[in-house]
């Protein structure tokens, strides 16, 4: 267990300095405001991603159906109808650990 | 890594250079866009009128009992498989005044007319959004013989909701609609409620979410006063980090044993960090889906058959330079004819305008994908602006609690 953890946590060390490494070169290629959003965003997405990569390395399974990600319909806050009652319905997002709920 | 190599092609594009409206190419018909554009939600609004008169509304006309003729559902139902923007489902969302000031009666012809037009090429869901006064025995009967999705707009404890939610007397609603939510927890049937959180929501978190907890309630979402049509300042605009800490509590009581309650705009961040969104493909290029920017992917139907698309507020919305945001007339065209509109044309124009903007100026783009029209409108007066409060309140907010809390939460699990 001790093993597996440390080693889980090294691979997330890895890449999430190679995230961060990619920002900063791409975020110094580019000046000023537009520069500054460039770096704002790759340095949310950077994040955005290691929390993904951590959450499947931490999932209890594999193979997690994503077919339901369809689009949301985003207009005046109504939840996706498509699947109404399982806009909420945490199973449905197959065996990402639900750290909602934790 | 497809998702990853897409944002980053976004970050590499040059600055986005000021065109003419001239310059935006404009979409004929679903199929100019990858995938095909098709219709999620068809709003109709029945009738304009409404029985209470909450000062934070921003409908116009609202004291108008005009009602949408048996002809004109037809045809608004009718257009979707002409124009071929029908999908495998479909939304038929009634709004827009009060939907239950018309009696059970008259929507069962309603539905029963769009399943005649309709419900042999998609799968049709019906849902109403209610302010919960006039909820009968008679509607608890239809709610379930049609299975209809209900919404019950309440504020919250009485002192909150009687606050803003009267009628045109000025008495408060929360009594009626208590009574309307009782009628249908003893029918058995599910709703989930939509609250309109002001700065006063904000000194009293706890008995909030204590009140939908008592009510049942599992699913709550949580708009905010926005400065939209005749309702033009919110208590939020000095509120903000006030709202960022209720999200904080609302998210930590989420998490409370024995509470059930949800809070939409946590969930549904939650999903945009797992998931993201999906793209569209439009003139040549990608770009991250976003329904209230995406022609056709939202039809709003007025009672005398005017309709629009993007946003469902704008229809209504008194405006000259966009023609009142009125593309056609299901009477005389179908949905797809609004693209020759010229009204239509330049509304496409400034919208992507606002979407290129929004690319340049936002990080947060690959998660909105640009925005919402209707608060750009009123916020900043122009489509194609950027940043407004609604999109730091519903969207920006919401993302980064939840993003941090992952964080959180992932650091604890390792520290384990």
């Amino acid at each position: 267990m001790l093993q597996r953890n440390s080693h889980a946590q090294t691979g997330r060390r890895w890449w999430v300095a190679l995230l961060g490494a990619i920002g900063v070169t791409v975020a110094s290629a580019a000046s000023g405001a537009e520069g500054q959003t460039l770096a704002q965003r790759v340095a949310l997405e950077a994040r955005v991603e290691a929390v993904r990569k951590a959450l499947q390395e931490t999932s209890a399974g594999s193979g997690t159906d994503h077919s339901e990600s369809g689009p949301h319909a985003q207009w005046f806050n109504w939840p996706n109808w498509n699947n109404w009652n399982n806009w909420m319905n945490w199973g449905n997002w197959g065996n990402w650990p639900n750290w909602f709920n934790r | 890594m497809e998702g990853m190599s897409q944002r980053v092609s976004w970050r590499m594009r040059g600055k986005a250079r000021a065109e003419p409206a001239s310059a935006y190419v404009v979409p004929t018909g679903p199929g100019d866009f990858t995938p095909t554009v098709w219709t999620r939600l068809l709003i109709l609004q029945p009738t304009p009128f409404c029985n209470i008169d909450c000062d934070y509304c921003y409908l116009p006309d609202r004291k108008s009992t005009a009602r949408m003729s048996a002809v004109t559902v037809r045809l608004a139902a009718r257009r979707l498989l002409e124009d071929g923007l029908l999908g495998r489902e479909l939304t038929v969302v009634w709004h827009a005044g009060e939907p239950m000031v018309l009696s059970p009666a008259w929507y069962e012809e309603a539905i029963e007319i769009i399943r005649e037009e309709l419900g042999q090429q998609t799968r049709i869901t019906h849902s109403i959004q209610t302010n919960g006064t006039l909820i009968s025995d008679a509607w608890c009967k239809l709610i379930t013989r049609a299975d209809l999705r209900i919404g019950v707009s309440v504020d919250g404890p009485a002192d909150l909701h009687d606050r803003h939610r009267r009628t045109r007397g000025g008495k408060g609603t929360h009594a009626k609609v208590m009574e309307g939510t009782n009628r249908l927890r003893d029918a058995g049937i599910p709703f989930h409620a939509i609250a309109v959180v002001t700065r006063e929501t904000f000194d009293a978190v706890d008995r909030f979410v204590e009140f939908f907890d008592e009510l049942g309630i599992s699913e709550l979402g949580c708009n905010f006063d926005e400065i939209e049509g005749e309702h033009r300042s919110s208590s939020l605009a000095s509120g903000e980090e006030l709202h960022r800490r209720f999200l904080g509590q609302l998210l930590a009581w989420s998490r409370h044993r024995s509470v059930a309650l949800r809070v939409r705009e946590l969930i549904l961040a939650q999903r945009l960090i797992l998931q993201g969104l999906p793209s569209v493909r439009w003139q040549g290029r990608a770009w991250p889906e976003n329904c209230q920017l995406l022609p056709w992917a939202l039809i709003s139907v007025a009672h005398d058959g005017r309709f629009s698309t993007f946003s469902p507020e704008l229809l209504g919305q008194h405006n000259r330079d966009y023609a009142d945001f009125v593309f056609g007339n299901v009477t005389e065209t179908g949905y797809l004819e609004a693209a020759t509109d010229p009204a239509f044309q330049r509304v496409w124009a400034d919208i992507c305008r606002g979407i290129s903007a929004c690319e340049q100026a936002c990080a947060y783009f690959s998660y909105c994908g640009g925005g919402s029209p209707i608060n750009k409108l009123y916020e900043l007066g122009d489509l194609g602006g950027v940043e407004t409060l609604y999109c730091r309140t519903m969207m920006q907010r919401p993302f980064d609690v939840m993003l941090q809390d992952a964080e959180t939460y992932l650091v604890s699990r390792n520290a384990a």
